[in-house]
């Protein structure tokens, strides 16, 4: 009997032991994650789940704007043969919209839905674009996000195709030709949305004409020069010939650049200060080199008086590189070094109809005239080693501090001020123009100026509505070449 | 005799039907492909924050490749909202978001991945959890049980003291850093000649360094048995190493917040460092990964992109709490042989 039983117990063993007694598993369908989201696109996760391989004719997403998932959009992956999860990318959404989403898989003909889930897609929007001042056929990088791949760009009025968005992130345009205006406005279209930029694109504009040319053989630095009606005068400065301070100053027909010497009495000097109506002064009597400990410096101050100059009461204080600045009847002095090349912050102010000098007050630092400065209304502007720009208001004695100058600052450029704004450039052998627009305290760059040899600045004048600028070659050269500016000019 | 005859059918059949269920283990070794690592968080403090990439070698019996660095991916970090940062690569292999990127709290973030050669890979959405202010850091001296009465590991203990919010699952990470003065010798430097032989060879410079570091181990905790409540949690150990504390030692402490899907991934990834060998170890598991290939979705990734809330806070080490020091080691050299040493005195430092 004991025998029999265990040889059941042993048989029933035997057929039992590799029996698979597994559960028959339904093969389902989870919808996983909405793992990103923009404003046209989403990418969805879900989850085929067996215990074993699988026969699913078509699986994929659905996506509708309806709960209920009337008409959804069907994102198809085909056929599947393994559980696990798979992933769809689905990229023709409406922006700002609410969806619903559901994973589905087809099995035997039969269709299985997985859970729901609710996704919104994104606004576009726009950050910034760079750059912000160009020419024509310079490339354009517009940054935004959640840009459609239908997104245009409306310059002004004229409609720009990305030639490409990156990651719905970045269209990157090519500036067309100006039409009617200097700037643009830049607008940017997703899906019918408009969004435009506080910042408008400014071209870089400007035109640069060949003036003539002189030759001279006085070859000076550091120099002084002003207009008059039909004359540019320049003059005294080092002369690189006997390495001295000159005596003599020039006049120069405008029109006709016939250049004769010009009568002044007064001594030969270097570094003195000038303004553009002719009134100068000051300066070193002798040549100033970095090592110099002392300056010998003149007194004189003189104006510019028809055929001559006038000599006028001297200046209460030796200056060597001082500023000078005409207002109305006044003449200003800033900065400049004293003879014991001590920095002068004293500001000196000149009664034209008195001619008389007083000190008014003391500036917070001391400019040196080799760096650019310029008058726009009450305001007297220096710009420092640094490239910081101040400004001086003679009316209210305040002192402020505008944009930062966009270059590196060299010496002896132009700065010259024409239909309120101011043109800075050119400085040492730099051939860059750069723009300062007071009422929006910004600068703006101008077209560069055309010619790649070195050349150096030895002044300007404005005529017929536009700046004249006289150059020279920056070695030894006795030629002076003069060329015209337009900075409107497109 | 006919029962001896049963008993061995009735064995026979036992023995076969059991030796009947085994079957080959056949490895397709064909289907062994470097995997990706990625290895990244980002956080609530200013960047740049890093995300390193690698391909690993593939596993098999012959070593047929390195791991490599992934160079030339494009990666960009998204918020909910659609604002994206791009990250630029540095080294080979690291990509660094911009220095003023931080993450926020209660933002998703996702870890967009386009490989050099097309690949593409998503992490999950991350949502960043705020994390508690640091209350305190507690440091305690520690002796290490030891067979020798002369050798004997010590050190000091950190513990992160801190209020857990009641309302809410809490998961921390913490990353235990420290910075230290050095006081070196480098006249006693020497050097070894042609021979092999030792010979002086002191150097001018330098003797005092400050030596920053960063101390390994991966501390992570979960409040499922502590919600709520004020906590006092180990979260690291400094060794005397008999030059750490031979003057002033600062503790810098950042208490980091954690998904619960990156501390399941600490947790699992703890869990399989701590496999030893013994009868003990837990079994070897499948670690998780939140980052997704976009065309081969079963495809293994290895790694995790996190982001963390950050709170962090520092104390210097009294050093009357040592009870025993560890035998002085001075470093025979220029101290700033070191990895992390600077001669520059930190402005905070005295």
């Amino acid at each position: 009997m004991k025998s029999n039983v265990f040889l059941i117990f042993s048989f029933l063993f035997f057929f039992l032991a590799c029996e698979n007694n597994e559960p028959a598993f339904e093969v389902s369908v989870y919808t996983e994650e909405v793992v990103f989201t923009s404003g046209e696109k989403v990418i969805i996760t879900g989850r085929v789940l067996s215990t074993d391989d699988v026969n699913i004719s078509d699986h994929g997403f659905q996506i509708s704007e309806d709960e209920n998932f009337n008409s959804p959009e069907i994102l198809s992956l085909g056929a599947k043969t393994v559980p696990g999860r798979f992933v769809g990318e689905y990229a023709d959404l409406n922006i700002e919209s609410d969806y619903y989403c559901r994973a589905y898989i087809i099995e035997e003909g039969s269709e299985k839905t997985g859970n729901i889930l609710p996704f919104s897609t994104l606004n576009p929007r726009i950050k910034d674009f760079s750059p912000k001042e160009g020419s024509q056929n310079n490339k354009i990088i517009i940054e935004g996000v959640n840009l459609t791949s239908d997104t245009y760009v409306l310059w002004n009025d004229q409609t720009i195709t990305p030639s490409k968005i990156i990651e719905e992130s970045f269209l990157e345009i090519q500036v067309p030709a100006p039409e009617n205006l200097p700037f643009a406005t830049l607008k940017v279209v997703s899906q019918g949305q408009t969004l435009e930029f506080p910042d408008r694109f400014e071209y870089i504009i400007g035109s640069w004409g060949d003036g003539g040319s002189i030759v001279d053989t006085n070859k000076n630095n550091n120099h002084i020069y002003f207009e008059d009606l039909d004359y540019f005068y320049y003059g005294l400065g080092i002369n690189r010939e006997f390495n001295g301070p000159s005596p003599k100053i020039f006049r120069l027909n405008k029109t006709t650049l016939i250049r004769d010497e010009f009568e002044h009495e007064g001594f030969a000097t270097e570094g003195s200060f000038f303004t553009p109506n002719g009134y100068f002064g000051g300066g070193s009597l002798s040549l100033v080199k970095e090592a110099n400990t002392t300056l010998l410096n003149n007194s004189q101050f003189f104006a510019l008086d028809g055929d001559k100059t006038k000599r006028l009461a001297d200046i209460p204080a030796l200056l060597y590189q001082a500023i000078a600045f005409a207002h109305d009847n006044f003449i200003y002095i800033y900065g400049g070094e004293n003879q014991g090349r001590e920095r002068n912050t004293n500001i000196y102010r000149y009664s034209i109809e008195n001619d008389f000098w007083e000190t008014m007050g003391s500036s917070p630092y001391s400019p040196l005239n080799e760096y650019p400065y310029f008058t726009i209304g009450n305001k007297n502007y220096f710009i420092t080693e640094s490239g910081q720009l101040n400004s001086h208001d003679i009316l209210s004695d305040e002192w402020e501090v505008h944009a930062q100058y966009p270059d590196i600052v060299k010496k002896d450029g132009i700065q010259v001020v024409f239909q309120g704004n101011a043109y800075v450039g050119l400085q040492d052998i730099t051939r860059k123009v750069f723009e300062y627009v007071p009422t929006e305290d910004r600068w703006k760059k101008k077209k560069s100026n055309p010619t790649l040899e070195p050349s150096v600045t030895l002044g300007t004048w404005i005529d017929d509505n536009q700046i004249t600028v006289m150059r020279t070659n920056s070695g030894n050269g006795e030629s002076r070449f003069f060329w015209t500016f337009d900075p409107f000019f497109f | 005799m006919r029962l001896n005859t049963l008993y061995i059918l009735g064995f026979t059949l036992m023995i076969f039907g059991l030796s009947s269920c085994i079957d080959e283990l056949n490895i397709d070794t064909e289907q062994k492909r470097n995997i990706l690592v990625v290895e990244g968080m980002i956080t609530t403090e200013n960047g740049p924050h890093k995300i390193s990439l690698s391909k690993s070698a593939k596993y098999g019996s012959i070593l047929e490749d390195d791991i490599k660095k992934e160079q030339n991916a494009t990666l960009f970090i998204r918020d909910e909202v659609g604002d994206q940062v791009f990250l630029t690569e540095g080294s080979s292999g690291s990509y660094f978001t911009p220095a003023d990127f931080k993450a926020e709290v209660g933002r998703s973030y996702t870890l967009s991945i386009t490989l050099a050669n097309g690949e593409r890979y998503i992490s999950t959405k991350e949502l960043v959890p705020e994390v508690p202010k640091l209350n305190s850091i507690v440091l305690l001296w520690k002796k290490q049980p030891s067979l020798s009465d002369i050798q004997f590991t010590s050190g000091i203990e950190v513990y992160a003291n801190w209020n857990d919010p009641e309302d809410e699952k809490n998961y921390y990470l913490w990353q235990t850093s420290g910075l230290f003065k050095i006081n070196a010798r480098p006249d006693l430097h020497v050097s070894k000649n042609f021979f092999g032989n030792p010979v002086p060879d002191p150097k001018d410079c330098c003797e005092e360094c400050y030596v920053s570091e960063t101390l390994g181990g991966l501390s992570i905790f979960k409040d499922n048995l502590t919600n709520g409540n004020e906590i006092t949690h180990r979260v690291g150990f400094i060794e005397d190493d008999g030059r750490r504390f031979m003057d002033k030692y600062m503790v810098i402490l950042e208490q980091r917040s954690l998904t619960k899907n990156a501390f399941q991934f600490f947790d699992l990834l703890n869990n399989q460092l701590s496999i030893q060998g013994d009868i003990f170890d837990p079994p070897p598991a499948k670690i998780g990964t939140n980052i997704i290939n976009l065309d081969t979705p079963d495809e293994d990734v290895i790694g995790y992109f996190g982001v963390s809330d950050v709170s962090r806070d520092s104390i210097f080490l009294d050093n009357g709490i040592i009870l025993e020091n560890q035998p002085s080691r001075i470093l025979n050299d220029d101290c700033r042989v070191l990895p992390g040493s600077t001669t520059e005195i930190p402005s905070f430092w005295n």
